[in-house]
């Protein structure tokens, strides 16, 4: 099926390319030798699964991130400006005082300002630059509920599973757990040849 | 050398591209450095309201407290406004603040962390944020499950899987931010994510302490 390559890669340079696999990260030919590699190699391809699955521990966390309140700075910022004093984060660096000036300045009508600016943000931009508490909520309430309820099972049952095998529990559990962590990297066979490009090789 | 010809690529599974808006946000950018430039508040206030969250998730991801990650992405905001005068008005507002963000959670690594989270609150005069979290316990528990184990990567590499998988940056901004080649930061990537998958499997395997064990 793969006859087109002349040589088969081997395990050990697949392998320095399956993080990049994973993550969308090869093109062109590159990406068709792993791929051919893996369809044959069971080793690797089991390989590509753990790396699939630390991807979806880490997709969690950017997907619990969405739902993550964070306060505008905006508040202590003025606070601070207004207030004149080193910086919290470097001691010895401190503020000119034409900065301070001006931006001690920023008035009621700069706080009405911004929220008309909020509102008027061009939408369809999750991580806009919406800030404060009522952040969360927004967030939360995108279209990616449903993939970030499922990411959060596969990622759960991973865990799971690390708990079933630190206490010995029976394999009947340990099968149903499996089942929902089975590794979804389809190879996509279709890929056509015309994104050639050059094998980017060894580091 | 070939590689470092090759086109930035922007891919669908980049995710968003927050540092790089669309050309007319970056556009609008632009217009708003000129406005803040010339004293505009509201033109300033706009920046830090386009790109504070990014900055301050990112932040927390590096530093692992957020309130150290609110103060340092407020002192990223006060240096962007001071070196406004310097800013080349062709170059874009994410990469810089995201840059300048970065080197002050380094330089704050680096301190030692010497000061609690309340410390420096009091030291504010303001009471620690207690609201922020995750709306679910079952989200937070696992988010700090991979957290923890993310906070043993190595600096460098931590920052990359940080700004890639978690603030869905392509790896041309990735370089931009940390001044290095687009092909330098792919194969960081990939050791990132090699180092991610043993701890995280080692983790799995029962072979790392739980988050809750530390203290
Ligand atoms: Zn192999």
């Amino acid at each position: 099926m793969f006859s087109f390559f002349r040589t088969q890669w081997t395990c050990r340079r697949v392998r320095r390319r399956l993080p990049l696999l994973v993550g969308g990260d090869l093109t062109g030919r590159e990406q068709l030798q792993v791929e051919a590699h893996v369809a044959s190699c069971e080793r690797c391809r089991q390989e590509l699964c753990q790396f699939e699955q630390s991807a979806a521990a880490l997709q969690a966390l950017a997907e619990s991130d969405a739902a993550l309140a964070i306060p505008s700075v905006l508040p202590e910022l003025r606070r601070r400006l207004a207030t004149p004093r080193p910086s919290s984060i470097r001691r010895e660096h401190s503020f000119s005082a034409a900065a301070l000036a001006l931006l001690g300045s920023l008035s009621v009508t700069a706080i009405v300002v911004g929220t008309m600016l909020v509102q008027w943000a061009p939408p369809g931009r999750g991580n806009g630059p919406s800030a404060g508490a009522e952040t969360g909520g927004k967030v939360a309430a995108t279209p990616t509920q449903a993939v970030q309820s499922s990411t959060r099972q596969a990622v759960a049952a991973q865990l799971d599973m690390a708990v079933l095998a630190s206490n010995g529990s029976p394999t009947s559990d340990e099968t149903a757990v499996s089942d929902q962590t089975q590794c979804r990297y389809t190879l996509d066979l279709a890929t056509p040849m015309d994104a050639y490009e050059p094998a980017l090789d060894e580091y | 050398m070939e590689r470092e010809r090759l086109e930035p690529e922007v891919r669908p599974g980049d995710g968003p591209d927050l540092t790089a808006p669309s050309e007319r946000e970056a556009g609008h950018d632009a217009w708003l450095v000129e406005q803040a430039r010339r004293g505009d508040q509201a033109a300033f206030e706009e920046i830090v309201h386009r790109y504070e969250r990014r900055l301050t998730k990112a932040l927390y991801h590096l530093v692992g407290d957020i309130e150290v990650a609110r103060d340092i992405a407020q002192e990223s905001f006060l240096r962007f406004y001071q070196a406004l005068h310097r800013f080349d008005a062709s170059r874009r507002v994410g990469p810089w603040l995201f840059r300048i963000a970065v080197n002050l959670a380094t330089d704050w690594r680096r301190r030692g962390r010497h000061l609690s989270t309340r410390a420096r609150a009091q030291q504010r005069g303001v009471e620690p944020t207690s609201q922020v979290g995750y709306p679910e316990a079952d989200d937070r528990a696992l988010a700090e499950e991979v957290r923890h184990v993310l906070n043993q990567l190595p600096e460098p590499y931590r920052l990359v899987l940080v700004l890639r998988e978690l603030e869905g940056l392509p790896n041309s901004e990735i370089a931009a931010i940390t001044g290095r080649k687009e092909a330098t930061i792919r194969w960081r990537l990939a050791q990132a994510r090699q180092m991610f998958k043993e701890l995280w499997h080692a983790r799995l395997n029962g072979h790392i302490s739980h988050p809750k064990d530390d203290s």
